[in-house]
């Protein structure tokens, strides 16, 4: 048990503590998420594939507050960092690297927060 | 009473933020929100929403942040914006004042936290400011169309026509008259009929204050200019901003000050004490006198360049005998004004007590008359007002 609480990649205290009890308001914002981030995520990989940083650091930039926000920080980091080596060509494979376990990783966070919803 | 709705309009492409500030703000009362995803869209909504807050994100798809709210403050002043951001460096933040945002926050943790705050801060700051805005309503409609004025005589009625000519003329304007014939009423007509009416209508009278302190009072001072002066402090000329600048008792200005007005009418700009920065002057000046200035000027106590500068249009309000046709409806007025702040039945004036009132000379005007029907109103005893509760001048006992 104590192993999967470990594997948990998100945390919803922030949204608890700012909605209270409001679990409409988080459900509300959960479902936002689902609906936007797994096609953010296929954007973000697809420009990278086609060395568009510029739009790579965009997508980045919007995303990495909507992980924090559901406490998902470890991609939020890793987005963060995405970001800002997005602006040097030099860092492309360290990038594209970043991207790939990004890419993986929401994939385990949309399930997580599927999962929360149906709860 | 029905409570002032507050309008929030927010930009941010990131709909999960978005949505996390709506349900934030369901909390508040009296709110409404709404949230665009571009800087196209949210000047689409801009003139229909008609928002009083405007939340900006610094990363937005199709422009900057900062350049947004640079087009927001052209466009419309009276919008309070506050610029959301990722960004820490010192250079944007600033950036971000100077463009005019009223707050600046980050997005971090606390971001909704902070962003509740600051608009519940500016909710308070809104409806003080729209209280400040009916008052002043009040005050246009009372004065609109000179009904602060009473007065139906001929005398009265060319003032009326005066005043109707330079009512949105930028040019200086001296009123004279004896006192108590409501040349600051005139000054306030002038000021809440013209098109300055929403802007500050600032009263000095020059003789109530400290000769030492009248510069400072009128022109402001920079930090330290004089020992006291621990802060700047702006003057009345900056106070009456785009708006009217009254100055009573012109007649008793000292001869320095002359010169410094003299300049700053000529120049259109002024200098703080202890200050070298040139400050545009953009109020309008009323002037206003009992004396004669002319015999002033001739005496050498008044600058005969200041009395032709200041006399732009002259306005001369007639003494109270000069307008007797007024004094019987203007009794009656101050009358009925009076018992109605005390809260007992409207008095009438007799037959008697009007013909003396016709008789007498009212060397202190409209000031006399008010403060004579005032005191007559409480001295007398039943419903009609006799000669005996009027005190005219030979009688007072000093």
């Amino acid at each position: 048990m104590t192993s999967e609480k470990k594997k948990q990649l998100i945390d919803l205290s922030y949204l608890e503590a700012t909605f209270g009890n409001n679990p409409l308001a988080i459900s509300k914002v959960l479902d936002s998420f689902l609906s936007n981030t797994p096609q953010l995520m296929d954007n973000l990989f697809s420009n990278a594939k086609n060395s568009n940083w510029e739009e790579v650091k965009m997508i980045a930039h919007k995303m990495k507050s909507s992980f924090k926000m559901i406490g998902a920080l470890q991609i939020a980091n890793a987005l963060e960092e995405i970001e800002h080596l997005s602006l040097s060509k030099t860092n492309e494979p360290k990038v594209f690297l970043s991207i790939k376990e990004v890419h993986a990783l929401g994939k385990k966070v949309c399930s997580e927060v599927e999962e929360k919803l149906n709860d | 009473m029905k409570k002032h709705l507050i309008k929030i309009l927010m930009v941010d492409d990131d709909d999960i933020f978005s949505l996390l500030v709506k349900e934030a703000v369901k909390s508040e009362e009296n709110i409404e929100f709404l949230s665009v995803s571009t800087a196209n869209e949210f000047f689409d909504k801009l003139l229909i929403f008609n928002p009083d807050i405007a939340v900006i994100d610094y990363n937005l798809p199709d422009k900057n942040g900062l350049e947004v709210l640079s087009e927001l403050k052209k466009s419309n002043e009276t919008i309070i914006p506050i610029v959301l951001s990722g960004q820490i460096e010192v250079k944007v933040v600033l950036e971000a004042y100077k463009n005019g945002a009223q707050r600046y926050i980050m997005k971090n943790e606390n971001v909704t936290i902070e962003l509740m705050q600051n608009i519940k801060e500016i909710n308070k700051n809104i409806r003080i400011r729209r209280e400040l805005e009916a008052i002043r309503d009040n005050v246009i409609q009372q004065n609109h169309q000179y009904k602060n004025i009473i007065g139906e005589s001929a005398a009265i009625k060319n003032v009326f026509r005066l005043m109707q000519k330079v009512e949105n003329i930028n040019m200086p304007i001296l009123i004279t008259g004896k006192n108590g014939t409501g040349k600051e009423l005139i000054a306030q007509a002038l000021h809440y009929n013209s098109n300055r009416k929403r802007k500050p209508f600032i009263a000095i009278n020059i003789a109530a204050i400290p000769e030492d302190l009248i510069e400072s009072e009128l022109f402001g001072h920079e930090k330290g200019a004089f020992t006291g002066a621990n802060g700047k402090r702006i003057g009345k000329f900056e106070e009456a901003n785009k708006g009217t600048l009254f100055l009573d008792e012109i007649g008793e200005m000292n001869l320095g000050l002359q010169t410094k007005l003299l300049r700053v009418l000529q120049e259109k700009s002024l200098t703080r004490l202890g200050g070298n920065k040139n400050i545009e002057l953009t109020c309008r000046v009323i002037t206003a006198t009992n004396k004669n200035l002319w015999e002033e000027v001739q005496e050498g106590r008044f600058r005969e360049d200041l009395y032709f500068r200041l006399q732009g249009f002259i306005i001369k309000v007639p003494t109270l005998s000069e307008r007797e046709n007024d004094i019987i409806l203007l009794a009656k007025y101050f009358v009925e004004a009076f018992c109605k702040k005390q809260q007992i039945p409207i008095k009438e004036i007799s037959a008697a007590a009007i013909k003396d009132m016709m008789n007498y000379s009212w060397p202190g005007n409209v000031r006399e008359l008010k403060s004579m029907m005032e005191r007559a109103v409480l001295i007398n005893e039943s419903l009609r007002i006799q000669p005996e509760d009027l005190m005219f001048l030979e009688q007072r006992v000093y």
